[in-house]
Protein backbone atom coordinates (compact mmCIF):
# COMPACT_ATOMS: atom_id res chain seq x y z
CA UNK A 1 0.00 0.00 0.00
CA UNK A 2 1.55 3.41 -1.16
CA UNK A 3 2.06 6.08 1.89
CA UNK A 4 0.12 9.72 0.59
CA UNK A 5 1.35 12.84 1.77
CA UNK A 6 -1.20 13.07 4.65
CA UNK A 7 0.45 10.28 5.67
CA UNK A 8 3.91 11.65 5.66
CA UNK A 9 2.29 14.85 7.61
CA UNK A 10 1.18 12.18 10.23
CA UNK A 11 4.60 10.60 10.08
CA UNK A 12 6.43 13.51 11.00
CA UNK A 13 3.81 14.69 13.72
CA UNK A 14 4.35 11.34 15.42
CA UNK A 15 7.91 12.18 15.28
CA UNK A 16 7.90 15.75 16.52
CA UNK A 17 9.19 16.65 12.96
CA UNK A 18 8.32 20.29 11.43
CA UNK A 19 8.49 19.26 7.87
CA UNK A 20 8.32 21.55 4.84
CA UNK A 21 6.52 21.29 1.75
CA UNK A 22 9.67 20.21 -0.24
CA UNK A 23 10.94 17.71 2.53
CA UNK A 24 7.40 15.93 2.43
CA UNK A 25 7.87 15.12 -1.03
CA UNK A 26 11.23 13.57 -1.08
CA UNK A 27 10.44 11.35 2.27
CA UNK A 28 7.06 10.32 0.05
CA UNK A 29 9.40 9.18 -2.99
CA UNK A 30 11.87 8.01 -0.77
CA UNK A 31 9.61 6.16 2.04
CA UNK A 32 7.18 4.53 -0.54
CA UNK A 33 10.29 2.76 -2.30
CA UNK A 34 11.69 1.50 0.82
CA UNK A 35 8.60 -0.11 1.65
CA UNK A 36 8.42 -1.34 -2.05
CA UNK A 37 11.57 -2.79 -1.16
CA UNK A 38 10.84 -4.05 2.21
CA UNK A 39 7.69 -6.44 0.48
CA UNK A 40 9.87 -9.12 0.42
CA UNK A 41 9.36 -10.33 4.20
CA UNK A 42 5.57 -10.37 3.07
CA UNK A 43 6.73 -13.75 1.14
CA UNK A 44 7.77 -15.83 4.29
CA UNK A 45 4.84 -17.13 6.67
CA UNK A 46 4.80 -16.54 10.19
CA UNK A 47 1.85 -16.18 11.77
CA UNK A 48 2.47 -19.99 13.11
CA UNK A 49 5.50 -18.84 14.84
CA UNK A 50 5.24 -17.66 18.73
CA UNK A 51 7.70 -14.91 19.41
CA UNK A 52 9.95 -15.42 22.27
CA UNK A 53 12.20 -12.52 21.56
CA UNK A 54 11.92 -11.31 25.14
CA UNK A 55 14.65 -14.01 25.54
CA UNK A 56 17.71 -12.47 25.45
CA UNK A 57 20.72 -14.02 23.86
CA UNK A 58 22.15 -14.64 26.48
CA UNK A 59 20.37 -14.46 30.74
CA UNK A 60 22.20 -12.78 32.93
CA UNK A 61 21.01 -11.96 36.41
CA UNK A 62 20.43 -8.58 37.57
CA UNK A 63 22.95 -7.56 39.89
CA UNK A 64 22.12 -6.41 43.53
CA UNK A 65 19.94 -3.23 44.22
CA UNK A 66 23.08 -1.60 46.04
CA UNK A 67 24.37 2.31 46.09
CA UNK A 68 27.45 2.47 44.86
CA UNK A 69 30.06 5.53 44.42
CA UNK A 70 28.64 7.56 41.21
CA UNK A 71 29.36 10.91 39.99
CA UNK A 72 29.16 14.35 42.19
CA UNK A 73 27.01 17.04 41.18
CA UNK A 74 29.43 19.00 40.28
CA UNK A 75 30.38 16.85 37.75
CA UNK A 76 27.22 16.38 36.37
CA UNK A 77 26.54 19.84 36.28
CA UNK A 78 29.57 20.70 34.65
CA UNK A 79 28.34 20.95 31.11
CA UNK A 80 25.02 21.35 31.48
CA UNK A 81 23.66 24.61 29.53
CA UNK A 82 22.00 26.32 32.57
CA UNK A 83 22.19 25.83 36.36
CA UNK A 84 20.04 27.24 38.82
CA UNK A 85 20.86 26.61 42.70
CA UNK A 86 23.43 23.48 42.13
CA UNK A 87 20.31 22.13 39.96
CA UNK A 88 20.07 21.46 36.26
CA UNK A 89 17.98 24.51 34.59
CA UNK A 90 15.62 23.35 31.66
CA UNK A 91 12.57 25.24 30.11
CA UNK A 92 9.27 24.49 31.57
CA UNK A 93 7.62 21.02 30.42
CA UNK A 94 3.92 22.10 31.50
CA UNK A 95 2.52 24.34 29.23
CA UNK B 1 61.54 8.28 12.25
CA UNK B 2 58.05 7.00 10.07
CA UNK B 3 56.94 5.39 13.57
CA UNK B 4 53.18 5.78 12.70
CA UNK B 5 53.64 3.17 10.24
CA UNK B 6 53.94 0.84 12.65
CA UNK B 7 51.35 -1.56 14.27
CA UNK B 8 50.72 -2.07 18.20
CA UNK B 9 52.50 -4.87 18.77
CA UNK B 10 55.96 -3.30 17.29
CA UNK B 11 55.07 -0.08 18.73
CA UNK B 12 54.99 -2.08 22.16
CA UNK B 13 58.25 -4.06 21.87
CA UNK B 14 60.19 -0.91 20.38
CA UNK B 15 59.04 0.66 23.55
CA UNK B 16 59.47 -2.18 25.60
CA UNK B 17 63.09 -1.96 24.32
CA UNK B 18 63.23 1.84 25.15
CA UNK B 19 64.16 2.03 21.16
CA UNK B 20 61.08 4.71 20.89
CA UNK B 21 59.50 7.10 23.84
CA UNK B 22 56.29 7.82 24.24
CA UNK B 23 56.40 11.14 23.98
CA UNK B 24 57.77 10.49 20.63
CA UNK B 25 55.45 8.57 19.04
CA UNK B 26 52.79 10.43 19.73
CA UNK B 27 54.79 13.45 18.40
CA UNK B 28 54.92 11.59 15.32
CA UNK B 29 51.51 10.06 14.97
CA UNK B 30 50.40 13.92 15.11
CA UNK B 31 52.59 15.61 12.36
CA UNK B 32 51.20 12.33 10.47
CA UNK B 33 47.67 13.87 11.03
CA UNK B 34 48.53 16.79 10.94
CA UNK B 35 49.82 16.31 7.00
CA UNK B 36 47.15 13.91 5.99
CA UNK B 37 43.74 15.03 7.42
CA UNK B 38 42.58 18.00 5.01
CA UNK B 39 42.80 15.10 2.74
CA UNK B 40 41.06 12.65 4.55
CA UNK B 41 38.82 13.96 7.36
CA UNK B 42 38.90 11.29 9.49
CA UNK B 43 38.50 13.14 12.89
CA UNK B 44 35.48 15.61 14.21
CA UNK B 45 37.18 16.50 17.54
CA UNK B 46 41.07 16.50 18.41
CA UNK B 47 42.40 16.06 21.57
CA UNK B 48 46.33 16.74 21.06
CA UNK B 49 47.10 18.81 24.12
CA UNK B 50 46.08 15.95 26.47
CA UNK B 51 47.59 13.23 24.05
CA UNK B 52 50.80 15.42 24.19
CA UNK B 53 50.83 15.92 28.24
CA UNK B 54 49.91 11.84 29.04
CA UNK B 55 53.25 11.49 26.97
CA UNK B 56 55.48 13.62 29.20
CA UNK B 57 54.47 11.22 32.28
CA UNK B 58 53.78 7.53 30.62
CA UNK B 59 57.25 7.22 29.50
CA UNK B 60 58.70 7.07 32.95
CA UNK B 61 54.96 5.28 34.24
CA UNK B 62 55.69 2.36 32.20
CA UNK B 63 59.37 1.89 32.74
CA UNK B 64 58.15 1.73 36.17
CA UNK B 65 55.50 -0.73 35.97
CA UNK B 66 56.80 -4.56 34.82
CA UNK B 67 53.20 -5.19 33.71
CA UNK B 68 51.96 -2.78 31.65
CA UNK B 69 49.08 -2.84 29.10
CA UNK B 70 49.80 -4.00 25.72
CA UNK B 71 47.81 -0.83 24.98
CA UNK B 72 49.94 1.36 26.99
CA UNK B 73 51.59 4.45 25.65
CA UNK B 74 49.61 3.50 22.24
CA UNK B 75 47.47 6.67 20.42
CA UNK B 76 44.28 5.67 19.54
CA UNK B 77 41.02 6.88 18.11
CA UNK B 78 37.28 6.65 19.47
CA UNK B 79 34.28 6.60 17.35
CA UNK B 80 32.51 10.03 18.24
CA UNK B 81 29.44 7.96 19.34
CA UNK B 82 31.03 6.52 22.66
CA UNK B 83 31.55 9.30 25.49
CA UNK B 84 34.94 10.24 26.50
CA UNK B 85 35.05 12.90 29.57
CA UNK B 86 35.25 16.30 28.72
CA UNK B 87 35.98 15.56 25.05
CA UNK B 88 32.60 16.84 22.85
CA UNK B 89 30.85 13.60 21.72
CA UNK B 90 28.65 14.59 18.61
CA UNK B 91 27.41 11.46 17.24
CA UNK B 92 28.13 13.24 13.98
CA UNK B 93 25.04 14.78 14.52
CA UNK B 94 24.38 18.98 14.72
CA UNK B 95 21.90 17.57 17.48
CA UNK B 96 24.55 16.95 19.76
CA UNK B 97 27.45 19.87 17.93
CA UNK B 98 27.54 21.33 21.91
CA UNK B 99 27.92 18.08 24.03
CA UNK B 100 30.33 17.23 26.10
CA UNK B 101 29.96 14.14 28.53
CA UNK B 102 30.74 14.72 32.48
CA UNK B 103 31.61 10.41 31.81
CA UNK B 104 33.78 8.24 30.19
CA UNK B 105 31.71 5.34 28.42
CA UNK B 106 33.24 2.25 30.69
CA UNK B 107 35.10 1.09 27.47
CA UNK B 108 36.67 4.18 27.87
CA UNK B 109 37.96 3.96 31.30
CA UNK B 110 38.92 0.94 30.58
CA UNK B 111 41.20 2.62 28.09
CA UNK B 112 42.60 5.03 30.12
CA UNK B 113 43.64 2.11 33.11
CA UNK B 114 45.41 0.70 30.02
CA UNK B 115 47.12 4.34 29.98
CA UNK B 116 45.70 4.35 26.01
CA UNK B 117 46.48 8.17 24.51
CA UNK B 118 43.15 9.05 22.79
CA UNK B 119 44.09 11.48 19.82
CA UNK B 120 40.39 12.17 19.26
CA UNK B 121 37.36 11.69 18.16
CA UNK B 122 36.48 9.81 14.68
CA UNK B 123 34.01 10.68 11.72
CA UNK B 124 30.78 8.92 11.15
CA UNK B 125 27.42 8.94 9.98
CA UNK B 126 24.93 10.62 12.06
CA UNK B 127 24.17 7.96 14.64
CA UNK B 128 25.91 5.25 12.82
CA UNK B 129 22.51 5.77 10.13
CA UNK B 130 24.46 4.88 6.87
CA UNK B 131 27.10 3.31 4.85
CA UNK B 132 29.62 5.57 3.63
CA UNK B 133 30.31 8.42 5.83
CA UNK B 134 29.03 10.47 3.98
CA UNK B 135 25.94 11.64 6.24
CA UNK B 136 28.09 13.01 9.29
CA UNK B 137 26.82 16.78 9.74
CA UNK B 138 30.22 17.88 9.71
CA UNK B 139 32.12 16.58 7.20
CA UNK B 140 32.74 13.63 4.59
CA UNK B 141 35.26 11.20 5.60
CA UNK B 142 37.45 10.12 2.44
CA UNK B 143 38.82 6.94 1.17
CA UNK B 144 42.74 6.86 1.72
CA UNK B 145 43.18 4.48 -1.20
CA UNK B 146 41.31 6.36 -3.52
CA UNK B 147 40.35 9.76 -1.98
CA UNK B 148 37.56 9.89 -4.65
CA UNK B 149 35.55 6.92 -2.82
CA UNK B 150 33.88 6.36 0.09
CA UNK B 151 35.67 5.00 3.07
CA UNK B 152 32.48 3.02 4.10
CA UNK B 153 30.65 3.46 7.08
CA UNK B 154 28.76 3.96 9.34
CA UNK B 155 32.75 3.68 11.37
CA UNK B 156 34.52 5.50 7.94
CA UNK B 157 36.57 7.82 10.28
CA UNK B 158 38.20 4.89 12.22
CA UNK B 159 38.68 2.99 9.13
CA UNK B 160 40.37 5.73 7.30
CA UNK B 161 42.08 7.15 10.17
CA UNK B 162 43.34 2.97 10.35
CA UNK B 163 44.27 2.83 6.96
CA UNK B 164 46.18 6.25 6.50
CA UNK B 165 48.80 5.48 9.64
CA UNK B 166 46.45 8.70 11.68
CA UNK B 167 46.10 6.17 14.52
CA UNK B 168 47.09 2.79 15.77
CA UNK B 169 43.67 1.60 16.25
CA UNK B 170 40.31 2.92 16.83
CA UNK B 171 37.18 2.19 19.04
CA UNK B 172 33.99 2.15 17.71
CA UNK B 173 30.57 0.16 17.02
CA UNK B 174 29.12 -1.99 14.81
CA UNK B 175 25.02 -1.87 14.59
CA UNK B 176 25.17 -3.56 10.95
CA UNK B 177 28.70 -4.22 10.14
CA UNK B 178 30.04 -0.65 10.45
CA UNK B 179 33.47 -1.48 11.68
CA UNK B 180 33.90 -4.53 8.69
CA UNK B 181 32.38 -2.55 6.02
CA UNK B 182 34.38 0.19 6.29
CA UNK B 183 37.42 -1.87 7.28
CA UNK B 184 37.25 -4.04 4.23
CA UNK B 185 36.88 -0.76 1.89
CA UNK B 186 39.89 0.22 3.59
CA UNK B 187 42.35 -2.26 3.82
CA UNK B 188 42.30 -3.20 7.62
CA UNK B 189 41.09 -5.11 9.95
CA UNK B 190 37.28 -4.68 11.86
CA UNK B 191 36.10 -6.34 14.38
CA UNK B 192 32.14 -7.26 16.21
CA UNK B 193 32.84 -9.38 18.95
CA UNK B 194 29.81 -11.30 20.67
CA UNK B 195 26.75 -9.14 21.94
CA UNK B 196 27.71 -8.47 25.73
CA UNK B 197 31.60 -9.17 25.59
CA UNK B 198 32.45 -5.30 25.65
CA UNK B 199 30.69 -2.91 27.50
CA UNK B 200 28.23 -0.30 25.72
CA UNK B 201 27.31 2.00 28.72
CA UNK B 202 28.49 5.04 27.50
CA UNK B 203 27.74 4.36 23.88
CA UNK B 204 25.00 6.78 21.99
CA UNK B 205 23.30 3.69 20.19
CA UNK B 206 20.62 4.32 18.24
CA UNK B 207 20.36 0.59 18.13
CA UNK B 208 20.74 -1.49 21.34
CA UNK B 209 19.55 -5.16 20.25
CA UNK B 210 21.55 -4.45 17.32
CA UNK B 211 25.10 -2.53 18.23
CA UNK B 212 27.99 -4.04 19.84
CA UNK B 213 31.60 -1.79 20.34
CA UNK B 214 34.79 -3.45 18.84
CA UNK B 215 37.66 -2.16 16.75
CA UNK B 216 39.40 -1.41 14.15
CA UNK B 217 42.97 -2.49 13.47
CA UNK B 218 46.27 -2.84 11.20
CA UNK B 219 46.54 -6.53 11.47
CA UNK B 220 44.90 -9.34 13.41
CA UNK B 221 47.65 -9.74 16.32
CA UNK B 222 46.65 -6.19 17.30
CA UNK B 223 43.11 -6.85 17.22
CA UNK B 224 43.64 -9.78 19.68
CA UNK B 225 45.71 -6.75 21.77
CA UNK B 226 42.72 -4.47 21.52
CA UNK B 227 40.21 -7.65 22.40
CA UNK B 228 41.85 -8.46 25.52
CA UNK B 229 41.66 -4.68 27.05
CA UNK B 230 38.29 -3.85 25.95
CA UNK B 231 36.60 -7.03 26.71
CA UNK B 232 35.34 -7.36 30.07
CA UNK B 233 32.13 -7.76 32.30
CA UNK B 234 30.69 -4.25 33.61
CA UNK B 235 27.74 -4.23 36.15
CA UNK B 236 26.63 -0.63 34.56
CA UNK B 237 25.74 -2.86 31.27
CA UNK B 238 22.53 -4.76 31.95
CA UNK B 239 23.76 -6.86 28.81
CA UNK B 240 27.23 -7.16 29.83
CA UNK B 241 28.32 -10.78 30.11
CA UNK B 242 31.24 -12.55 31.78
CA UNK B 243 32.94 -14.32 29.74
CA UNK B 244 35.86 -17.65 31.25
CA UNK B 245 37.06 -17.91 27.55
CA UNK B 246 39.34 -14.16 27.26
CA UNK B 247 43.00 -14.79 27.22
CA UNK B 248 42.98 -14.12 23.17
CA UNK B 249 46.31 -13.69 22.86
CA UNK B 250 47.06 -17.73 22.89
CA UNK B 251 44.60 -18.22 19.88
CA UNK B 252 47.31 -15.97 17.81
CA UNK B 253 48.80 -19.63 16.33
CA UNK B 254 49.69 -20.58 12.74
CA UNK B 255 47.70 -23.95 12.15
CA UNK B 256 43.75 -24.09 10.93
CA UNK B 257 44.18 -27.92 9.89
CA UNK B 258 40.93 -29.86 10.11
CA UNK B 259 38.89 -26.49 10.94
CA UNK B 260 36.02 -26.33 9.15
CA UNK B 261 34.20 -23.62 7.54
CA UNK B 262 30.76 -23.36 5.95
CA UNK B 263 29.97 -21.32 2.79
CA UNK B 264 27.10 -20.43 2.74
CA UNK B 265 24.88 -21.34 -0.82
CA UNK B 266 22.48 -18.61 -0.48
CA UNK B 267 25.21 -16.05 -0.54
CA UNK B 268 27.78 -17.66 -2.54
CA UNK B 269 24.67 -17.83 -5.51
CA UNK B 270 24.57 -13.97 -5.23
CA UNK B 271 26.02 -11.35 -7.44
CA UNK B 272 28.99 -9.99 -6.70
CA UNK B 273 32.15 -7.68 -8.04
CA UNK B 274 33.57 -9.54 -10.21
CA UNK B 275 37.29 -8.64 -8.33
CA UNK B 276 35.60 -9.71 -5.11
CA UNK B 277 34.91 -13.20 -6.16
CA UNK B 278 38.39 -13.59 -7.66
CA UNK B 279 39.97 -12.44 -4.13
CA UNK B 280 37.35 -14.72 -2.15
CA UNK B 281 37.82 -17.72 -4.53
CA UNK B 282 41.97 -17.39 -3.86
CA UNK B 283 41.09 -17.23 -0.33
CA UNK B 284 39.21 -20.25 0.29
CA UNK B 285 42.36 -21.95 -2.13
CA UNK B 286 44.40 -20.29 -0.25
CA UNK B 287 42.59 -21.41 3.49
CA UNK B 288 41.86 -25.38 1.83
CA UNK B 289 45.87 -25.50 1.63
CA UNK B 290 46.37 -24.38 4.76
CA UNK B 291 44.05 -27.23 6.05
CA UNK B 292 40.93 -26.27 6.82
CA UNK B 293 37.76 -28.30 5.09
CA UNK B 294 35.63 -26.12 3.19
CA UNK B 295 31.90 -27.71 2.99
CA UNK B 296 28.40 -26.11 1.46
CA UNK B 297 25.99 -24.78 4.41
CA UNK B 298 23.00 -23.13 3.85
CA UNK B 299 21.07 -20.08 5.28
CA UNK B 300 17.33 -20.72 4.27
CA UNK B 301 16.09 -17.05 5.66
CA UNK B 302 19.36 -14.81 4.82
CA UNK B 303 17.01 -13.26 1.68
CA UNK B 304 14.65 -11.46 4.58
CA UNK B 305 17.88 -10.62 6.40
CA UNK B 306 18.29 -7.04 5.32
CA UNK B 307 14.77 -6.02 5.31
CA UNK B 308 14.34 -7.51 8.63
CA UNK B 309 17.48 -6.02 10.61
CA UNK B 310 16.79 -2.34 8.47
CA UNK B 311 12.72 -2.62 9.97
CA UNK B 312 14.61 -3.06 13.78
CA UNK B 313 17.04 -0.59 13.51
CA UNK B 314 14.44 2.14 12.41
CA UNK B 315 11.77 1.00 15.36
CA UNK B 316 14.55 0.70 17.81
CA UNK B 317 16.02 4.41 16.12
CA UNK B 318 12.62 6.67 16.86
CA UNK B 319 12.35 5.16 20.25
CA UNK B 320 16.22 5.57 21.33
CA UNK B 321 16.06 9.71 19.51
CA UNK B 322 13.13 9.99 21.24
CA UNK B 323 15.30 11.39 24.00
CA UNK B 324 16.29 14.34 21.95
CA UNK B 325 13.67 16.83 23.03
CA UNK B 326 15.24 20.10 23.77
CA UNK B 327 15.33 20.14 27.27
CA UNK B 328 17.59 17.64 28.76
CA UNK B 329 21.06 18.18 26.74
CA UNK B 330 22.08 18.81 23.14
CA UNK B 331 20.46 21.55 20.89
CA UNK B 332 17.93 23.59 21.97
CA UNK B 333 16.07 25.42 19.45
CA UNK B 334 15.60 28.94 20.06
CA UNK B 335 12.24 31.50 19.53
CA UNK B 336 9.40 28.90 20.05
CA UNK B 337 6.23 29.70 21.50
CA UNK B 338 5.25 26.17 23.33
CA UNK B 339 6.52 23.26 24.47
CA UNK B 340 5.36 21.35 20.86
CA UNK B 341 7.07 23.83 18.88
CA UNK B 342 10.16 23.53 20.99
CA UNK B 343 10.09 19.55 20.32
CA UNK B 344 9.41 20.18 16.98
CA UNK B 345 11.70 22.96 16.11
CA UNK B 346 15.04 21.07 18.21
CA UNK B 347 14.78 17.72 16.05
CA UNK B 348 13.92 19.67 12.68
CA UNK B 349 17.17 21.53 13.02
CA UNK B 350 19.05 19.01 15.22
CA UNK B 351 18.71 15.83 12.50
CA UNK B 352 19.87 15.30 9.37
CA UNK B 353 17.84 13.83 6.29
CA UNK B 354 18.50 10.07 6.67
CA UNK B 355 17.92 10.41 10.20
CA UNK B 356 14.67 11.73 10.00
CA UNK B 357 13.68 9.21 7.83
CA UNK B 358 14.36 6.09 9.51
CA UNK B 359 12.81 7.58 12.84
CA UNK B 360 9.20 8.28 10.39
CA UNK B 361 9.81 4.75 9.37
CA UNK B 362 10.42 3.42 12.71
CA UNK B 363 7.40 5.07 14.35
CA UNK B 364 5.21 3.93 11.13
CA UNK B 365 6.40 0.04 12.13
CA UNK B 366 4.95 0.81 15.67
CA UNK B 367 2.15 1.76 14.41
CA UNK B 368 -1.38 -0.47 14.87
CA UNK B 369 -1.00 -0.53 11.19
CA UNK B 370 2.30 -2.15 10.34
CA UNK B 371 3.53 -3.67 13.87
CA UNK B 372 2.45 -7.23 13.14
CA UNK B 373 2.92 -7.11 9.36
CA UNK B 374 6.63 -5.26 9.87
CA UNK B 375 7.89 -5.29 13.06
CA UNK B 376 6.68 -8.53 14.88
CA UNK B 377 7.41 -9.97 11.72
CA UNK B 378 10.59 -8.91 11.46
CA UNK B 379 11.41 -9.85 15.20
CA UNK B 380 10.56 -13.40 13.96
CA UNK B 381 12.46 -13.35 10.82
CA UNK B 382 15.30 -12.37 13.31
CA UNK B 383 14.58 -15.86 15.85
CA UNK B 384 14.47 -17.33 12.18
CA UNK B 385 18.04 -16.76 11.19
CA UNK B 386 19.36 -17.40 14.31
CA UNK B 387 17.82 -20.92 14.13
CA UNK B 388 19.28 -20.85 10.72
CA UNK B 389 22.93 -20.06 12.20
CA UNK B 390 22.22 -22.45 15.04
CA UNK B 391 22.27 -25.24 12.73
CA UNK B 392 24.85 -24.31 10.69
CA UNK B 393 27.55 -24.22 13.68
CA UNK B 394 26.71 -27.37 13.92
CA UNK B 395 28.66 -28.22 10.49
CA UNK B 396 30.71 -26.07 10.52
CA UNK B 397 32.95 -24.10 12.74
CA UNK B 398 32.76 -20.82 11.49
CA UNK B 399 31.10 -19.23 8.48
CA UNK B 400 33.19 -17.57 5.39
CA UNK B 401 31.76 -14.90 3.16
CA UNK B 402 32.98 -11.50 1.47
CA UNK B 403 32.29 -8.39 3.50
CA UNK B 404 30.63 -6.57 1.17
CA UNK B 405 29.58 -7.65 -2.57
CA UNK B 406 30.97 -4.61 -3.63
CA UNK B 407 33.97 -2.36 -3.77
CA UNK B 408 34.26 1.25 -2.46
CA UNK B 409 32.56 3.36 -4.83
CA UNK B 410 32.60 6.93 -5.67
CA UNK B 411 32.07 9.78 -3.18
CA UNK B 412 28.17 11.28 -3.36
CA UNK B 413 27.02 8.47 -5.63
CA UNK B 414 25.03 6.95 -2.29
CA UNK B 415 21.59 6.03 -3.96
CA UNK B 416 18.97 7.83 -2.26
CA UNK B 417 17.37 4.49 -1.39
CA UNK B 418 18.20 4.16 2.27
CA UNK B 419 17.66 0.49 2.38
CA UNK B 420 19.29 -0.27 -0.83
CA UNK B 421 22.56 1.91 1.23
CA UNK B 422 22.43 -1.93 3.28
CA UNK B 423 23.21 -3.42 0.30
CA UNK B 424 26.58 -3.08 1.06
CA UNK B 425 26.36 -4.54 4.23
CA UNK B 426 23.84 -7.35 3.68
CA UNK B 427 26.02 -10.24 4.47
CA UNK B 428 28.07 -8.18 7.63
CA UNK B 429 24.52 -7.34 9.35
CA UNK B 430 23.64 -11.29 9.97
CA UNK B 431 26.17 -11.43 12.83
CA UNK B 432 24.41 -8.15 14.50
CA UNK B 433 20.83 -9.54 14.08
CA UNK B 434 22.43 -13.03 15.59
CA UNK B 435 24.85 -11.36 18.06
CA UNK B 436 27.64 -13.87 16.78
CA UNK B 437 31.14 -12.38 16.75
CA UNK B 438 32.82 -11.84 13.40
CA UNK B 439 35.54 -10.81 11.44
CA UNK B 440 36.61 -8.84 8.24
CA UNK B 441 40.27 -8.85 7.05
CA UNK B 442 41.85 -8.23 3.69
CA UNK B 443 42.07 -10.21 1.03
CA UNK B 444 43.04 -8.68 -1.87
CA UNK B 445 43.10 -5.79 -4.53
CA UNK B 446 40.56 -5.01 -7.15
CA UNK B 447 42.03 -4.32 -10.42
CA UNK B 448 41.59 -0.62 -9.90
CA UNK B 449 43.57 -0.84 -6.26
CA UNK B 450 40.80 -1.19 -4.16
CA UNK B 451 40.83 -3.83 -0.98
CA UNK B 452 38.96 -6.65 -1.09
CA UNK B 453 37.86 -7.62 2.44
CA UNK B 454 36.66 -11.14 3.75
CA UNK B 455 34.50 -11.90 6.71
CA UNK B 456 34.43 -14.61 9.08
CA UNK B 457 31.76 -15.30 11.10
CA UNK B 458 31.61 -17.97 14.45
CA UNK B 459 29.10 -18.80 16.97
CA UNK B 460 28.79 -16.70 20.29
CA UNK B 461 31.91 -16.42 22.04
CA UNK B 462 34.17 -18.44 19.77
CA UNK B 463 36.15 -15.17 19.15
CA UNK B 464 38.99 -17.22 19.66
CA UNK B 465 38.42 -19.68 16.70
CA UNK B 466 38.10 -16.18 14.86
CA UNK B 467 41.05 -14.91 15.47
CA UNK B 468 43.19 -18.10 14.78
CA UNK B 469 41.65 -18.55 11.32
CA UNK B 470 42.36 -14.99 10.29
CA UNK B 471 45.70 -14.57 11.63
CA UNK B 472 46.70 -17.53 9.60
CA UNK B 473 45.04 -16.49 6.81
CA UNK B 474 46.87 -13.10 7.33
CA UNK B 475 50.74 -14.85 8.01
CA UNK B 476 50.18 -16.91 4.65
CA UNK B 477 49.27 -13.90 2.94
CA UNK B 478 50.40 -10.27 2.63
CA UNK B 479 47.38 -8.46 1.92
CA UNK B 480 47.71 -6.64 5.21
CA UNK B 481 50.99 -5.03 4.73
CA UNK B 482 50.00 -2.89 2.00
CA UNK B 483 49.38 0.65 2.44
CA UNK B 484 47.83 3.42 0.77
CA UNK B 485 50.44 4.45 -1.02
CA UNK B 486 47.85 6.92 -3.23
CA UNK B 487 48.15 9.06 -0.29
CA UNK B 488 50.25 11.92 -1.21
CA UNK B 489 50.58 14.25 2.07
CA UNK B 490 50.60 17.84 1.94
CA UNK B 491 52.87 20.40 3.51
Amino acid sequence: MKLSLKDIENMGLWSKLKLDHQEKEVFLDRINKTLQKLEIIKELATDHLELSLDKPIHSKALRDDQVQPSMSRDQALKNAQETWDGMFSVPSILD
Amino acid sequence: MESYKLTVHEIWNLVNKREISIKELVRDVIERIDSTERQIGSFITFNWDEALYQAETLDTLISEESDSSKLAGIPLGVEDNICTLDIRTTSASRMLENFTPPYDASVVEKLKQCHSIILGKLNMDEFGMGSSTQNSAFKVTKNPWNLHKVAGGAAGGGAAAVAADQVFCAIGSDSSGCLRQPAAFCGVVGFKPTYGLVSRFGLVTSAPSLEQVGCITKDVTDCAYVLEEIAFYDSKDSTSIKDDSCGYLGYLVDGIRGLKIGIPREIFDESWDPDIRACIDRSIEILKNLGAEIIDITLPHFKYATASQFIIMCCESSSNLARYDGIKYGKRARDVNDLEELYCKTRSQGFGQEVKERIMLGNLFLSRQYYDSHYKKALKIRELLRNDFRKAYEKCHLILTPTSPILAYDLSNETNLSVTTNYSKRYTLLANLTGIPAISIPCGFSEEGLPVGIQFMADTFKEGTLLKVAYTFERNTDYHMKRAMKLEVTE
